[in-house]
């Protein structure tokens, strides 16, 4: 039986030997539409186009999840052009947050992760990582 | 029109300095020049258009919260009432006096109290003498006070602590060498950061927190303190922060007091991360918790764990690639593997969705 010590070693060997965050540029090749690749605990889920029955958001913050934490500052370097639209009823949840279509290259910034710079033409979902209460938002 | 600037090297050579000034005026702690608020103040609603105000000081942002809902409330009454079920005179005042100052007491201490009845006293407006008492009065001021109080940080603007604004705002025109008419109507503003702290502003008061006393920072300039409070302000209010993150001072002070029903409730994952670090690996041995899986998990560049608890919940404990943080992370109690966790924690529920990384 593996003991508590081995279980907790397992991770903390490799948790030592992170070297720090690396900044990820993702071209149009590098995610298929339903691919993402998470900062922290939120991610964009690729998609083909901005789904029918999504409303264009006025003036929408660069800081894509609400809170005041850390951990919160998921952040894009700046708004000029992207468009922001809250989705379709069918597609809400907690976990679901605004569609952002990017007219031209942008970087969604974080201070302990690595910044992400998404092409030209990108559109993605924000979607946060589930929690077990109520699969609400972590903040 | 479209101006256009350009970042030369010489400008480039001038950023650390730059920022490294704007960066002291954030974490200072200095006592702010009440002389040269009150001048920004004038100015800055001047520059709007705007009569000025009654401009108080006080000595903590959560005495500035409470004192400035007060003054909301006051100032509204004494207006106009609207559905409130209040008219302003002087047993109203008195009331709100007394519960704002008391609310300040049991979150901080008596001398905010006494710092919050005095700039109530100076910046409130007067009040008609009590038509007649009513002995309901103050349960509704205690109502609608709690109602202003959730609202009132709309108006709260964080002068020092929103330095980094400015340090952005004023890189174009001290860096670049670009002005233009606008920043004169800013400088009020900036006034106001540079020598400031926290505020209220309203249209007929503002309300100036000072800095605090001490600031205690980490090499990232990230508020971090495992001895004691982080920020420290002169009436007494502390806050208490880890690695950058707000706690409490049971999780700094006492952490072994914490019980692992506290920790496993805990809704915010970098707390609950923070409370187990500070309680020590002890608290797995105390959950009874047992490994179910592992895996090296390539894609992501982190190892997992699917550990099960005594009661059957269930963690995925694994690592940030970026900072090297241990986390655990309920999930769903019928799941088996670290995939299918990891699947759970992404609504990853078909072939056509699939992580290809993480930082």
């Amino acid at each position: 039986m593996i003991t508590i010590e081995e279980t907790l070693k397992f991770i903390d060997d490799a948790a030592c030997e992170v070297a720090g965050p690396k900044p990820v540029v993702i071209s149009e090749s590098s995610l298929e539409v339903g691919q993402f690749l998470p900062q922290g605990d939120v991610a964009l889920l690729k998609m083909s186009e901005v789904p029918e029955g999504a409303v264009q958001v006025n003036n929408p913050s660069p800081k894509v999840v609400a809170g005041t934490t850390q951990g919160s500052q998921h952040v894009w370097d700046s708004m000029e052009g992207i468009e922001a639209f809250e989705p379709p009823a069918s597609m809400k949840s907690p976990t679901v947050g605004l569609i952002y279509k990017l007219n031209e290259e942008r970087t969604l910034t974080h201070p302990d992760h690595g910044h992400h710079t998404y092409h030209e033409g990108f559109i993605g979902c924000l979607t946060h990582q589930r929690t077990i209460s109520g699969n609400a938002i972590a903040d | 029109m479209t101006k256009t600037w350009t970042l030369t090297d010489e400008s480039k050579s001038k950023t650390p300095e730059h920022n490294d000034k704007w960066i002291k005026i954030i974490l200072s702690t200095d006592r702010i020049d009440k002389d040269i608020c009150r001048s920004a103040v004038v100015k800055m609603y001047a520059a709007a258009e705007k009569a000025p105000p009654k401009v108080g000081f006080v000595r903590s942002p959560v005495a500035g919260h409470i004192a400035a809902a007060a003054l909301a409330m006051l100032y509204q009454l004494s207006k106009d009432p609207l559905d409130s079920g209040l008219t302003y005179c002087d047993e109203v005042k008195d009331g709100i006096l007394k519960l704002a100052s008391e609310k300040a007491n049991s979150h901080i201490g008596p001398e905010a109290a006494m710092d919050v009845m005095s700039v109530l006293q100076e910046l409130a407006p007067a009040a008609p003498p009590t038509p007649s008492a009513s002995s309901d009065t103050q349960g509704r001021v205690q109502e609608v006070l709690s109602g202003v109080l959730s609202n009132i940080s709309k108006i709260r603007s964080g002068g020092n602590e929103w330095g980094s604004y400015d340090c952005y705002l004023t890189f174009v025109r001290d860096v670049i060498g670009f002005s233009c008419p606008a920043h004169e109507h800013y400088a009020a503003w900036e006034d106001l950061a540079v020598f400031g702290g926290v505020r209220w502003v309203a249209e007929d008061f503002c309300l100036i927190s000072d800095r605090p006393l001490t600031l205690v920072t980490n090499q990232n300039n990230v508020l971090d303190n495992d001895k004691g409070p982080a920020k420290e302000y002169a009436d007494g209010f502390k806050l208490w922060y880890l690695e950058g993150v707000q706690v409490d001072e049971q999780i700094v002070m006492s952490p072994k007091s914490q019980t692992v029903d506290q920790i496993l409730a805990e809704g915010n994952e970098e707390v609950r991360r923070l409370r187990i670090t500070q309680y020590g690996d002890e608290f797995f041995r105390e959950v009874g918790a047992q490994e179910l899986d592992r895996r090296e998990n390539a894609i992501e560049g982190t190892r997992e764990t699917l550990l099960e608890i005594t009661g059957g919940m269930k963690f995925l404990r694994t690592f940030c690639p970026s900072t090297g943080d241990t986390y655990i992370l309920p999930v769903d109690e019928e799941i088996t593997t670290c995939n299918a966790a990891q699947s759970w924690l992404w609504g990853v529920d078909d072939a056509s969705m699939s992580i290809v990384g993480r930082t």
